[in-house]
């Protein structure tokens, strides 16, 4: 579960995000839309505690974010945007590397290993290096290397980014399957359809500030839209 | 954290062996220093040792005692005929010589002869051979001198109340020292040369390949990913140092180095106490590119950096080369400078003085650290994401 509570953080002159809050709670998708420079990212990297937050605050699993960012980030599982593989090294030794960043010994590699490759179905990329793979083929490599140490909370800051429509759709069946296996799961993204067909929640930003949240359904009732992209449009340019 | 740091290390050493790049200026940096040395010292050699005597003479028959001498002193002599242009001939010639219409009568009257010695100072071969011929034709003329002193019944020494005699004290070994001292500043910047782009490679390349932020959100202390980089950019250091003395001690034996009157040998033994002299430079070379590089948004501008950044550590020890100082104690507590100063001692076959040694590298290391932490201090902020 990740909450996070009337952030605000500014960088010199620009106030990047003014007062953002959003509950994520477990065994739901949780989707981050908003327009480029709404504040998407800098939120999300509040949630991941690679910035502090001028003021509010981020909970992982009840713990502070800002306090204890090792104990969240080991319940943490990030896909950044455009992955940030290593090209020379295989994807065996991405999964090995990370996972000794996250402490598991030989035994616990080795099963971590094993669990996500037949989750992702990637035994045939496994000794291969990421030089020449394509997009879709390193988002998987991505999404295994978060998984690895099997985190509660997954956070994907736009995953289906340059993806191909297979690429796409397995990504969303493995998305709804940790659903269900009760993880927390918050995304970002800009792409309507996708949105609308997966998340069970939506957090719109514009501005810095969160201008409506809700389900995809609720969104579209509360402005009288029956396209989620028109309430969207509407959300954002009313307060504007 | 340990374990992480292990990890990190790992990571980065199987990437860095990887990388052609990196290897390639490990290797190639490493090589060059001995190579250069090698084809200077043959070069320089070959220039000095070539002893070839060959002056093209006009008007010979005007001089014969003077061509005669030369002859008896080993000269090839080449006849010039009388309309030659000797302004045009010295292009094909190192040294012509020019009596004057009158030489053989105004030697025979006792009066200075002139003759006229064409050289052209912007041949490096001209002004040799110009100096041979000049030093023959004073040593027969210092003869003539002496004759003409008897057969006035004065003694010849009269005309030389003072003899300087010159002692030379240099060892073979200081006289070595003094002509690799060049040496020297090969083996500082392999140091650098060897872990430069790795240290690009583990933090402006990660910046620019975008796999930072996925690292940066990982449990890790910023503390062991700064120290898991450095120390494999340190061994990189080290195979760079020690590529560049293993050159040295195959390459310089081949260099005709006996000819210079000096005679180095370099022992696998000499060459490992060089190694642990220079070794701990490594740390601060690796520590203080890898703070320059985390500053850099892209491999380039870091690449800018660092080339810049190579000659700011060398500087002290450039300048005591340069001046020709003479080394104190207080050099040795100049980081870099301290090492240079070790390795000049070593070159000179003097064991090393284990307070020196210890100075110097408490001191790089401790230069080290202080690059080190600075890092993980820019790793742990929030400058580290700009431009992600």
């Amino acid at each position: 579960m990740i909450h996070a509570e009337q952030l605000a953080k500014r960088f010199g002159k620009v106030q990047a995000v003014q007062d953002v809050s959003f509950e994520a709670p477990d065994g739901a998708i949780t989707g981050l839309l908003g327009p480029n420079g709404a504040g998407k990212t800098t939120a999300m990297r509040c949630v991941e505690g690679l910035l502090k937050p001028d003021t509010g605050h981020v909970t992982i699993d009840d713990i502070r974010v800002a306090r204890q960012p090792r104990a969240a980030r080991r319940r943490l599982g990030v896909l950044p945007d455009q992955f940030g593989l290593y090209s020379r090294l295989t994807t065996r030794e991405h999964l090995a590397y990370f996972g000794r960043l996250h402490g598991l010994d030989r035994q616990a590699l080795n099963a971590a290993i094993d669990s996500v490759v037949s989750q992702l179905h990637i035994d045939d990329l496994l000794d291969r290096r990421v030089e020449g793979f394509s997009a879709g083929e390193r988002m998987k490599v991505g999404l295994a290397r978060a998984l690895l140490h099997s985190p509660q909370n997954l956070v994907l800051d736009e995953p289906t980014r340059g993806l191909d429509v297979m690429s796409t759709r397995s990504l969303r069946d493995l998305l709804r399957s940790l659903r269900t296996a009760g993880r927390c799961i918050v995304f970002s993204s800009h792409v309507m359809q996708e949105v609308e067909e997966l998340c069970d929640h939506l957090v719109i930003v514009g501005d810095g500030v969160v201008k409506a949240a809700g389900s995809p359904a609720e969104l579209c009732r509360q402005t009288g839209h029956t396209r989620l992209e028109d309430a969207f449009v509407q959300l954002i340019e009313a307060a504007a | 954290m340990i374990r992480q740091l292990w990890a990190v290390a790992l990571k980065e050493f199987i990437d860095a062996r990887r990388d052609p790049r990196s290897i390639m200026t490990l290797v190639g940096y490493s090589l060059m220093g001995p190579v250069i040395m090698l084809a200077a010292f043959t070069a320089l050699v070959e220039n000095q040792t070539r002893n070839e005597k060959q002056v093209a003479v006009q008007h010979l028959e005007r001089a014969p005692g003077l061509t005669a001498h030369l002859q008896e002193h080993g000269f090839e002599l080449e006849a010039l005929g009388p309309d030659v242009d000797v302004t045009e001939a010295i292009a094909n010639h190192d040294a012509i010589l020019r009596p004057a219409n009158d030489f053989t009568a105004m030697l025979r009257a006792g009066r200075p002869a002139q003759v006229e010695l064409v050289l052209n100072t912007s041949k490096p071969s001209s002004q040799a051979m110009a100096r041979r011929v000049e030093q023959a034709v004073n040593a027969w003329s210092g003869e003539l001198a002496s004759l003409r002193m008897m057969a006035m019944g004065v003694a010849p020494q009269a005309a030389q109340p003072i003899q300087v005699q010159k002692r030379d004290v240099a060892s073979r070994a200081d006289r070595a020292a003094l002509v690799l001292s060049g040496f020297q500043v090969f083996v500082l910047i392999a140091a650098f040369f060897g872990s430069m782009h790795v240290c690009i490679d583990a933090t402006a390349g990660e910046r620019e390949r975008r796999s930072l932020e996925a690292l940066l959100v990982q449990p890790v202390s910023a503390f062991g990913l700064v120290v898991g980089k450095w120390l494999v950019a340190a061994c990189y250091g080290l195979f760079g140092v020690a590529l560049t003395l293993t050159a040295m001690g195959v390459l310089l034996p081949m260099a005709p180095l006996g000819e210079l009157g000096i005679s180095y040998q370099p022992t696998p033994l000499s060459i490992l106490t060089m190694f642990v002299l220079i070794a701990p430079l490594a740390l601060l070379a690796a520590g203080l590119q890898m703070l320059a590089a985390s500053y850099a948004k892209s491999f380039k501008e870091a690449q800018t950096y660092l080339s810049l950044l190579m000659f700011v550590p060398m500087v002290p020890a450039m300048a005591v080369s340069f001046l020709q100082l003479d080394s104190e104690p207080w050099m040795f507590a100049v980081p870099v400078l301290g090492q240079q100063q070790l390795l000049g001692e070593a070159l000179r076959e003097v064991s090393p003085d284990p307070i020196a040694f210890l100075t110097a590298s408490v001191i790089v290391v401790l230069a080290g650290l202080a690059c080190v932490l600075a890092t993980t201090r820019l790793y742990a902020s929030e400058r580290m994401l700009r431009g992600l």
